[in-house]
């Protein structure tokens, strides 16, 4: 079994100006997917972002620190939900995810993870939960290897031990897959992707009392000596 | 420095639960951590005049710390004890879950159900969120002497039945939510439809929402927590379009849905997902899930009144009472008929002699079998106490001739 972390990249207008009650199915509908995948035992974390605006970019350039505000959006898509699988194959990992409930305008990632520490039970404690993706934004994919592996070095022992909750590392995007709806349809391409400036290249997850704790706590990282990050909170679910 | 106030102003009032939390695990009393924290304030205004810090809620919290030491300091010396023997317990490093076992002990001391329900509120609101006496005052319809009377009655139940401020017990946690809950539903109400003044004070309405959010966070396995949160967020989505431009309630029914609001609906389904997730069928959650599907239906007309029935029924066997009787009777004339509505009617009349919502109910449910409301439409209005309310049901008792020709 190979592991692959599931990425939706959502037109954040077309979710907000759902009516209610199609929102409410889409809530119930990703809630009945993700105990499907659980009971299956494909499942080993999932998670929805709070909608981007409420989140902050952290970045360093030459001394200065830079916190910018969101929305977010690449090409008017910003990072949605998350789903942590486990799956024989890239195929079968793709076939585990055509019926995941997006909308139409929702793009998925399908992305190989290279290592991970599964947070456990990381709804289940006290505080707001944040995500934190690790951005890369250089050229080549050579470069791209080297920040990553750079910024993993720094990974561990960076923020404190209770706020911790684990999180994981990505191959690099030309191992990666995006699938989108085209019509009735759904179609797939292969990475690397290199049309988006800044390619997501790992996610880990800490416990903050609040958006400023977990600002304060990333400016003291490496991730944004070499990248940026993005933190986003989490709905619980 | 313009902002010098707004900057102090705001970290003041979200930071001052967690500080004053932490200060009552120091200082032993509420009485003492809400003086270092008023020192530290005072503080805050003069120092952060050159440059406000980049962290304002730990320079605070360093600060009331330091306060809330020298003021032990000067006690023991008065106390003629050895300032050295002044246990130091002050410098340990706050973890994310120290800092919320301090806000949880603090929420559960101003609303620990030894305390009176007006004490309680008043002293949560003075306490957790932050409000002055005249704010709460002015919140209430009420004098600043009743206030600064029930905050003293409520530290005085404190001090003489000896709740203490211990760490958390886990195991009672249900039991400390559920009165915290009731607390924080309190102030929502009060804010949703005041028992006199204007029908909505939507800075209680928000302050209670930001309680119920951070209640949540505290005690994120609790589903009554996560209940109780949806209900106020769908109430406080809908809070623009209850009232129209003379101030009279509009009824759920004919309420403009396109109003309401988009993010707060999608926080009351995430928190409702969050409850079920956790099994969740107490009472909050059940009323969630009523709200839901009134939340949730794209005209009146459309409503799930057959889930609406399911989760009243479920609801008035684990907390019956008339009012969740009167609501089910409601959903029941929606859902089979006004006559059905009627007959679940019938057993009520006793114990709601007294409430005006029972004959509105009652007018409304014999108005559409054809009867004659007239007399409980007046019963009504001689039992309303809120001016919004009373002029409503007089329109409606006006309006009758006119719709009935």
């Amino acid at each position: 079994m190979t592991e692959y972390l599931v990425m939706t990249r959502e037109d954040e207008q077309a979710h907000a100006s759902q009516s209610p009650k199609a929102m409410s199915e889409l809530i119930e509908k990703s809630a009945t997917y993700a105990d499907e995948l659980r009971r299956a035992g494909r499942l080993k974390d999932s998670g929805r972002l709070r909608p981007s605006k409420e989140g902050k970019r952290v970045r360093r350039e030459g001394d200065r620190l830079t916190v910018r505000d969101g929305p977010f959006a690449e090409e008017g898509k910003a990072l949605g939900s998350y789903c942590w699988v486990q799956a024989g194959s890239f195929d079968e990992a793709t076939e585990l995810v055509a019926n995941a409930p997006v909308l139409p305008t929702d793009a998925i990632d399908v992305r190989p993870v290279m290592k991970g520490m599964c947070p456990r039970d990381k709804e289940a404690k006290p505080g707001k939960i944040f995500a934190c993706a690790v951005l890369g934004c250089t050229k080549t994919e050579d470069a791209w290897v080297e920040v990553m592996d750079r910024i993993d070095e720094e990974t561990h022992g960076r923020f404190p031990e209770a706020s911790f909750l684990g999180g994981l590392r990505l191959e690099p995007p030309r191992s990666g897959r995006r699938i989108v709806t085209r019509g009735e349809r759904r179609a797939t391409f292969d990475g690397p992707f290199l049309e988006s400036k800044e390619v997501i290249g790992g996610l880990f997850f800490v416990r903050m009392t609040s958006v400023e704790d977990a600002v304060r706590w990333a400016a003291e990282t490496r991730f944004v000596v070499h990248g940026a990050l993005e933190i986003r909170e989490l709905w619980r679910t | 420095m313009a902002d010098l106030t707004a900057i102090v102003d705001d970290t003041v009032r979200t930071e001052r639960g967690r500080i004053v939390g932490g200060l009552l695990r120091l200082c032993g009393s509420l009485d003492a951590a809400e003086e270092a924290f008023q020192e530290a304030a005072l503080a805050a205004v003069q120092a952060w005049r050159e440059e406000a810090p980049s962290n304002p809620g730990a320079w605070l919290m360093t600060a009331a710390k330091n306060s809330a030491r020298d003021a032990r300091r000067r006690r023991a010396v008065a106390e003629a004890k050895a300032p050295l023997l002044v246990e130091d317990d002050m410098d340990t490093r706050d973890t994310i879950d120290t800092v919320s076992d301090d806000y949880l002990r603090l929420i559960f001391a101003c609303c620990h159900p030894e305390l009176a329900a007006d004490n309680q509120i008043a002293l949560t609101l003075k306490v957790v969120a932050g409000f002055s006496t005249a704010e709460i005052a002015r919140a209430f319809v009420c004098s600043e002497g009743t206030v600064s009377q029930r905050i003293l009655r409520a530290k005085q139940t404190i001090e003489e039945k000896s709740i203490g401020y211990g760490a958390p017990e886990r195991m009672d946690l249900a039991e400390r939510v559920s009165a915290v809950l009731g607390v924080v539903y309190a102030i929502f109400n009060e804010g949703h439809t005041g028992r006199s003044g204007p029908l909505m004070r939507l800075d209680l309405q928000a302050e209670a929402l930001r309680l119920a959010r951070l209640l949540c966070d505290l005690v994120p396995c609790e589903p009554e927590a996560f209940g109780a949160l949806a209900i106020m967020a769908f109430g406080a989505a809908r809070a623009h379009t209850r009232v129209d431009d003379e101030g009279l309630p509009i009824l759920l029914a004919a309420q403009d849905r396109s109003r309401w609001n988009r993010e707060l609906l999608r926080e009351g389904l995430m928190a409702l997902r969050r409850a079920r997730a956790l099994g969740g069928r107490g009472p909050y959650v059940l009323q969630a899930e009523i709200a839901a599907a009134h939340v949730t239906a794209p005209r009146w007309e459309s409503t799930d009144w057959a889930a609406i029935v399911a989760a009243y029924d479920a609801l008035a066997e684990v907390s019956p009472s008339p009012i969740v009787a009167l609501n089910r009777a409601v959903a029941i004339s929606m859902h089979a008929g006004p006559s059905a509505g009627l007959a679940a009617l019938a057993a009520l009349e006793r114990p709601l002699a007294d409430y005006h919502l029972f004959y509105a109910t009652r007018a409304d449910m014999l108005d559409r079998t054809g009867g004659d409301p007239r007399a409980d439409l007046e019963r009504a209005i001689s039992l309303a106490t809120n001016e919004a309310e009373k002029r409503l049901l007089e329109r409606r008792l006006r309006d009758r001739p006119l719709t009935r020709g």
